[in-house]
């Protein structure tokens, strides 16, 4: 069905310019401010997710107090690989430098200024990067290999090229990494795989998840479960938690068939002396009588699951001491598994040790994952120079009887 | 139905796992009469039936828990007929490939089921696997496996030489898989099961040659492919313990070295404790893992 794999207005999209991501909802006529980029999305509508489009660069304001209107940049299809654009990817590698003289920038006469001014005058990313070359006192004299470098490197600055991909747990979960890592507790993305098959998540299944990464992990899951299931998602205080992630995964509307459900943790608590009373329900900011129904009777249908003892999971990936959380939680049925995230080892000790002298758990294992990215290339393949040096530790095992 | 869905109490026909001990675990398929031999004593079969999974068992020397299957239990269980893959690198397959419910995967080599059986949990009920083995004993116990797991409505294994034949479907997954010895002459293959809509790649190679020649071919112009990225997983798995460091005798007693050691502030207690400092720590096991594969992902987006 190619349709499905068509960009649509009033969707979030993730936006790629030279391995940055960011996810925007595309609204009709709405300007996108995205890397030094102004424009409107309109032209996207109807291609397919992937696509590379140029777009056009904009005079950039001279001061902040400019006023002066900025004319947007015009989005254009392209075929640009933009692999072919990544300046490591050549196939061969110069000799060696042992003829190269450090002119200390003064080969290139253009400057600064100059190209400000050229792109205030309305020049084209490939008009400035012909001036860059022609007034470049030493780009004959390289080799064509580094030749092919400068230029590659030119154009990724001066051509804008950017690509609309389709949001999901992989990009979202990317994007967070690089982006804004303390939003996700600096959890990284081999961590939210090893979550996900950890807690078994699976279709049709019910999910407590205890989040403070915006709503990726609770997205993540609620992707997995494919629209079917349950997901109690508990969170602390009244006031409704910073779920933002989520609608970047355009999920459907909050109807009958959403598996996602609010409660709040002090709620839990109540529930655990023997209280079954909901709260809450006075602070819903919807408009409309029947999406608060709805909510009302997502909300009936959580305590439901949370009563009734019905968890087949438990995600536990936040801020907080996990100790007290998990052993609120543990209500989930036998033999069910529990995940606990933290970006810290020792609170983790210490609930590994509780959870064993408890005997309400098997199978415990406590684990922290080194992932090493490679450069492959003819001749030229090593790990990556920069590594992530650690991505938080999880607790894994099984809730079992202790009797 | 065990790794699709989840049921509380162990029927006739369920595999199981019994668990003896953190390493120490073996699948099981209960059936009516039976009694099976563990090292803690015998286990009659129609003991457990219609009990909650998760329950205690008392064996003649020991105690054992019957758990509900799941893939990664599985996957530290099952009878290895070939090389396997484990947890960490399964799941970052799982996420690399964008797999959920519905998803459509095609695997080459099945080998032990190891990923296929995580690959269908993770697709069902809307999904399907397409997996080939080339080697026949092989795709027909694999086959046979599944049938008995209840998962032959979301899997076909098919006896095939992948790379002289290609996958049997074409133009239909959102992801393929790749575990032969020369993944470098699958792409193509690659290339024409997946949708023309795009898709994802995984190929995981134990050796930096093999990567290297799938690498360029994914890279080659008009491939189709884009994105390569390759990664490596080391996961350590640690165990809580107290330890105790023991204290030299430098002799406290004696004013001068105490003040040394202690100093003014008399905030570590730490250094005045006589025999041993004792705390609670991660101890790594001696070995683990160094190595398992390289995985290879990219994104598949013919022009």
């Amino acid at each position: 069905n190619m349709a499905d794999n068509e960009i649509n207005l009033n969707t979030t999209v993730i936006l790629e310019r030279n391995s940055v991501l960011k996810a925007v909802k595309l609204v009709a006529n709405k300007v996108i401010v995205f890397e030094k980029l102004r424009f409107k999305p309109d032209k996207a509508v109807g291609c397919n997710y992937g696509t590379v489009f140029k777009v056009t660069l904009t005079p950039q304001r001279s001061s902040p107090w400019c006023k002066r209107t900025i004319a947007n940049g015009e989005m254009e299809i392209t075929d640009q690989d933009l692999d072919s654009l990544d300046t490591n990817a050549d196939d061969a590698q110069g000799k060696d430098n042992r003829s190269l003289v450090d002119t200390h920038g003064k080969s290139q006469t253009i400057k600064r200024e100059n190209i400000l001014e050229m792109k205030g005058e309305g020049a084209t990313g490939e008009e400035i990067v012909k001036c860059l070359v022609e007034n470049s006192s030493s780009f004959n004299e390289k080799t064509s290999f580094s030749q092919n470098k400068y230029l590659k490197k030119k154009k990724k600055k001066y051509l804008s090229y950017i690509r609309i991909q389709r949001p999901n747990s992989r990009l979202i979960c990317q994007l967070y990494q690089e982006r804004e890592p303390a939003k996700i507790c600096n959890m990284r993305m081999e961590t939210m795989s090893q979550i996900l098959t950890a807690a078994n998540i699976k279709h049709g299944c019910n999910v407590g998840v205890v989040e403070t990464c915006s709503g990726v992990v609770l997205g993540s899951v609620l992707e997995k479960l494919g629209g079917k299931g349950c997901v109690v998602n508990l969170h602390n205080g009244e006031s409704p938690p910073n779920l933002f992630a989520i609608s970047h995964f355009n999920f459907p509307e909050p109807d009958s068939d959403k598996s996602d459900n609010d409660i709040t943790m002090d709620t839990v608590s109540e529930q655990s002396n023997g209280c079954d009373k909901t709260k809450g329900d006075n602070d819903i900011k919807v408009s409309g009588k029947k999406r608060r129904e709805n909510r009302l009777k997502h909300q009936q249908r959580a305590w439901g699951v949370l009563e009734n003892k019905l968890l087949d999971a438990v995600v536990v990936v936040c801020k907080f001491h996990p100790t007290p959380i998990l052993l609120c939680l543990l209500d989930l049925q036998l033999s069910r598994p529990f995940v606990v995230y933290s970006e810290h080892k020792e609170p983790l000790m210490e609930l590994f040790v509780r959870l064993s002298i408890s005997g309400s758990a098997i199978n415990l294992q406590l684990t922290d994952t080194l992932t090493r990215q490679y450069q492959v290339l003819p001749e030229r393949t090593h790990p990556h120079v920069m590594m992530s040096s650690g991505g938080g530790y999880l607790l894994t095992g099984l809730k079992i009887t202790n009797s | 139905m065990g790794f699709t869905s989840f049921k509380s109490n162990v029927e006739a026909g369920d595999i199981v796992i019994i668990f003896m001990g953190h390493d120490s675990m073996f699948p099981l398929y209960v059936k009516k009469g039976e009694i099976s031999q563990t090292k803690f004593g015998a286990i009659k079969h129609d003991q457990i039936i219609n009990h909650k999974y998760g329950t205690k068992f008392t064996c003649s020397r020991g105690w054992v828990y019957v758990l509900h299957p799941t893939p990664e239990l599985w996957t530290i269980t099952l009878p290895h007929r070939t090389q396997i893959l484990y947890t960490a690198d399964i799941s970052m397959i799982l996420f690399q490939l964008d797999l959920k419910p519905g998803s459509v995967v095609c695997e080459s080599g099945t080998g032990s089921g190891s990923l296929s059986h995580a690959i269908i949990r993770t697709i069902a009920p809307t999904g399907f696997l397409h997996t080939v083995e080339f080697h026949e004993d092989r795709a027909n116990k694999a086959s046979l496996e599944f049938k008995k797991h209840g998962l032959a409505d979301y899997v076909t294994v098919y006896n095939r030489d992948v790379i002289k034949l290609g996958f049997p479907v074409t133009s239909v997954a959102d992801a393929v898989f790749l575990d032969i010895p020369s993944p470098d002459d699958a792409i193509s293959a690659a290339a024409n099961a997946l949708k023309q809509s795009g898709g994802r790649l995984c190929s995981f190679s134990p050796c930096i040659e093999q990567v290297q020649r799938t690498c360029t071919n994914l890279r080659q112009q008009g491939s189709g492919f884009k994105d390569v990225q390759v990664f490596e997983l080391i996961r350590r798995s640690c165990n809580v313990k107290r330890v105790f460091v023991p204290m030299a005798d430098l002799g406290l007693d004696n004013d001068e070295v105490r003040s040394k050691v202690v100093g003014e502030s008399n905030v570590l207690p730490s250094v005045t404790q006589k025999h041993a400092f004792c705390c609670r720590t991660c101890v790594l096991p001696k070995e683990t893992y160094g190595h398992t594969g390289f995985l290879v992902f990219a994104t598949y987006q013919p022009n």
